[in-house]
C-alpha cells in the first residue's frame, strides 16, 4: 500500500479521493517531498481505522464483539438467506452456546456411576468433533465454504436446540408425567426442525447441487445427537 | 486456408468417432477441435506424428498419465476422490444392496468400479447412534413395564457401541469384522501389500487412520488389473451397507456397495418389541440377508480359488459377519439386554455381588420418575436382599418383612436374621 505510483506530487491538493486514498500518499520516495497537509473527504473514517483497537476501553471491545455475535443470533433465530454469519464468521457464538450447553447437560453427580448422561467434556467434544468432522465432509464432497465458516454456521445454528434445553429445565421443575413428557418432545422437535432449516439455509448453497442431500444428512445426524441428549436429560 | 477449412471438416467427423471411442479424452480433445493442430493430430492419431503436433501429443500423454497417477495421499484432492459421488448414485447403490441378486454383481453393476468411503464412514455412525438411541428407547419401553428399574440416559453405553463399530476401531468383536475380511480378502489374492495394515485393522487397533493408510496401496491397488484389485475397498463398502437390510426400514443412505452393517440398522427398530423370540428372529433374518448379500458379491471374485478355499472363505466372512450382528444383540454392546426377558442388567444380582454395586444408576430417575424415590442407593460392598421378585433363586425373606410402598427397587439390605 505504501507504493503509490501514480501520487503525490503535491499532497496539498484536496481532491475527491476514494477510500484508502490517503494510505496511498505515503510513499518515501527520493525525489518528491511529502509534506504538508493531505485532506481525504472519508476521514473520520479512515481515522478510525487508523486507531488500532489496542487504545478502545474494554467495555468497548466486549460490546462491539457482543453486538456481533447477538446480531448472528438474530439471523439464526430469523433465518433468511443473507450471507451475514457466512461473510463475517466468528467462533465467539458457538462457543458461548457450546459451554452453556454443556453446564446444563451434565450430570451434576460426583460419583463414578457407569451410566447416567454425559460429563461437561463429552458433551464439547461432541459439539466440536461433530462440527468438524460435517465441515470435512462438505469440504471432501466438494463445497465452496471455508473450515471456520463451516464450524461458524454450525455452531450458531445450536442456538435453537440450547433454547431448548432451558425450556426443557424449565418444563422439568414441575410435577412429572407423561405430559411432562409430551411438552419436552413437542418444543424439542420444533427446536431440532429449527436448527436444521437455519443450518441447511445457509449451508446448502456452498454445495454443488446433486449433493446437497449428502451434506445435509450428517447436519441432521449431528442435530439428533445433541436433540437426544436434550431429551433425555434427567435431573438429579 | 480452404485446406485446412476442408480438413477441418473432414477431421471433424473422425474426431467425433474418435472422440466416441476413447472417453476420457472427450472432455479434453472437444474444446481443441479448431485449431488446425490438433485438427492435424487427430487425423494422424494412428501414425506418426509431426513435429509441431508433439506439445500436442506430450500434452495429451500427460493428461492421460495424470489421470492414472493419483495424487499423493498427503493431499486433500487424493481424499476427495474418494466422495466424488451423487445423490442419486447413493440412493442407487443403497437399493442395489438392500436387494441382493444372485446373478447381479453388485460391484460391477453400481459401484463401477468407483468405490467410495462416504458410505462406510456415515452408515457405521449412523448404526452406532441408532444402536444407543434405541438401547435408550428399549429401556424406557421396560421401565414403563417393570416399574422396579432404574432408568438412566445410558450415554456411555452408546459411546462404546461408536468406538466398537468404527472399522477397525478400538476393541471389540466388532470390529474385527470388517476387518477381517479384508485381510482374508486380500490374503485370498496374494496381494500382500497391505496385509499386516489390514491384519492390524482386525486386531481393533487402529482406527479410522487405517482406512487412510490403507489408501495409498488401495488406490494402487484399484488401477491393477483383476477382480482382485477391487477387494481392498470391497469389504469396507461392502460391509456396512449390508447391515441396512433386514429391519424393516428404510435406514441411513449407504454409499455405494456397502452390503454389511448397515443391514443391522433396521433390526434396532424391530428390538424394540420385547418379545425375545421376534427379536431373535428379526436378528437372523437380517444376518441373513446382509450375508446373502455379501456372499453374492464376494462369489465372483473368490470362484477362480479352488472350491474349499473359496467356501472357506466365504463361511469365515459369514461368520465374523454373525459375530457382528450378535454382538449387536448381545447386552453390554449396546443389545437390548432388556429383550432377554431378564428384569434388565441394572436390577441387582446376587450372584455376583461386586457386580451389583455398578447394577445401580444411583442418581438418576427414570423418565417419569416420582420425587418421593431415594436419589443415592448405598453403594456398600454387601449383597444386598431385595424386596421386589425377581428370577433366579429367591433370596431369604424374613417373615414379616414388608415390602416398602414405593414405586422402584431401593435393594435396601435386610437387616440379618438373628444379628
Amino acid at each position: 500500500m505504501a507504493e503509490a505510483a501514480e501520487s503525490p506530487g503535491d499532497p496539498g491538493t484536496a481532491t475527491p479521493r476514494p477510500l484508502f486514498a490517503g494510505l496511498s500518499d505515503i510513499s518515501i520516495s527520493q525525489d518528491i517531498p511529502v509534506e504538508g497537509e493531505i485532506t481525504i473527504p472519508m476521514r473520520s473514517r479512515i481515522r478510525e481505522f487508523d486507531s488500532s483497537t489496542l487504545n478502545e476501553s474494554v467495555q468497548n471491545t466486549i460490546m462491539r464483539d457482543l453486538k456481533a455475535v447477538g446480531k448472528k443470533f438474530m439471523h439464526v433465530l430469523y433465518p433468511r438467506k443473507s450471507n451475514t454469519l457466512l461473510r463475517d464468521w466468528d467462533l465467539w457464538g458457538p462457543l458461548i452456546l457450546c459451554v452453556t450447553l454443556a453446564l446444563m447437560l451434565q450430570r451434576g453427580s460426583v460419583d463414578s456411576e457407569k451410566d447416567g448422561g454425559p460429563q461437561f467434556a463429552e458433551v464439547f467434544v461432541i459439539v466440536w468433533f461433530g462440527a468438524v468432522t460435517i465441515t470435512l465432509n462438505s469440504k471432501l464432497l466438494g463445497g465452496n465454504i471455508s473450515f471456520f465458516q463451516s464450524l461458524c454456521v454450525l455452531g450458531y445454528c445450536i442456538l435453537p436446540l440450547t433454547v431448548a434445553m432451558l425450556v426443557c429445565r424449565l418444563v422439568l421443575l414441575a410435577e412429572p408425567g407423561p405430559i411432562n413428557f409430551m411438552v419436552r418432545l413437542f418444543v424439542v422437535i420444533v427446536m431440532f426442525a429449527w436448527s436444521i432449516v437455519a443450518s441447511t439455509a445457509f449451508l446448502a448453497d456452498s454445495q454443488p447441487p446433486n449433493r446437497k442431500a449428502l451434506a445435509v444428512y450428517p447436519v441432521f445426524l449431528f442435530y439428533f445427537v445433541i436433540s437426544w441428549m436434550i431429551l433425555t436429560f434427567t435431573p438429579q | 486456408m480452404a485446406a485446412a477449412d476442408e480438413l477441418a471438416f473432414h477431421e471433424f467427423e473422425e474426431a467425433t468417432n474418435l472422440l466416441a471411442q476413447t472417453v476420457n479424452e472427450a472432455t479434453t480433445r472437444g474444446d481443441q477441435l479448431v485449431p488446425q493442430q490438433h485438427v492435424a493430430v487427430a487425423m494422424d492419431s494412428g501414425g506418426s506424428y509431426g513435429a509441431g503436433d508433439e506439445v500436442e501429443e506430450s500434452d495429451k500423454t500427460a493428461l492421460l498419465q495424470e489421470e492414472k497417477q493419483q495424487p499423493g495421499f498427503w493431499t486433500f484432492s487424493y481424499y476427495q476422490s474418494f466422495f466424488d459421488v451423487d445423490t442419486s448414485q447413493v440412493l442407487d447403490r443403497i437399493k442395489g444392496s438392500l436387494l441382493p441378486r444372485p446373478g447381479h454383481n453388485f460391484v460391477r453393476h453400481h459401484l463401477r468400479n468407483r468405490p467410495d468411503l462416504y458410505g462406510p464412514f456415515w452408515i457405521c455412525a449412523t448404526l452406532a447412534f441408532v444402536l444407543a438411541v434405541t438401547g435408550n428407547l428399549t429401556l424406557v419401553l421396560a421401565q414403563r413395564r417393570d416399574p422396579s428399574i432404574h432408568y438412566s440416559p445410558q450415554f456411555h453405553k452408546g459411546k462404546r457401541s461408536g468406538q466398537g463399530l468404527v472399522p477397525g476401531g478400538a476393541g471389540g468383536r466388532r470390529c474385527r469384522g470388517p476387518g477381517a475380511i479384508t485381510c482374508l480378502a486380500r490374503s485370498d489374492r496374494g496381494r500382500h501389500r497391505h496385509l499386516l495394515l489390514r491384519v492390524a485393522r482386525a486386531a481393533g487397533t487402529v482406527g479410522l487412520p487405517a482406512v487412510a493408510q490403507g489408501c495409498p496401496g488401495a488406490h494402487g491397488a484399484l488401477h491393477l488389473p483383476g477382480d482382485g484389485v477391487r477387494l481392498w475397498l470391497l469389504p469396507l463398502c461392502l460391509h456396512p451397507h449390508c447391515g441396512e437390510w433386514g429391519s424393516g426400514m428404510g435406514g441411513p443412505p449407504a454409499p455405494r456397495g456397502q452390503p454389511g452393517s448397515s443391514c443391522l440398522c433396521h433390526p434396532q427398530v424391530l428390538w424394540l418389541i420385547p418379545v425375545p423370540w421376534l427379536q431373535w428372529l428379526s436378528g437372523a433374518l437380517a444376518l441373513a440377508l446382509s450375508a446373502t448379500g455379501l456372499v453374492f458379491t464376494l462369489w465372483p471374485v473368490v470362484r477362480e480359488d479352488t472350491r474349499l478355499a473359496a467356501v472357506l472363505l466365504l463361511s469365515v466372512v459369514v461368520l465374523l459377519h454373525a459375530l457382528l450382528a450378535t454382538g449387536c444383540k448381545v447386552p453390554g454392546w449396546g443389545g437390548h439386554r432388556l429383550g432377554l426377558g431378564r428384569g434388565g442388567w441394572l436390577a441387582g444380582s446376587d450372584a455376583d455381588p461386586g457386580l451389583s454395586r455398578f447394577s445401580f444408576t444411583s442418581s438418576s430417575r427414570y423418565l417419569w420418575s416420582p420425587r418421593h424415590l431415594p436419589t443415592r442407593p448405598h453403594l456398600s460392598p454387601q449383597p444386598y436382599y431385595c424386596h421386589r421378585p425377581r428370577q433366579g433363586p429367591q433370596q431369604p425373606r424374613k417373615t414379616g418383612a414388608r415390602r416398602p410402598n414405593v414405586r422402584g427397587c431401593l435393594c435396601l439390605p435386610c437387616p440379618p436374621d438373628g444379628d
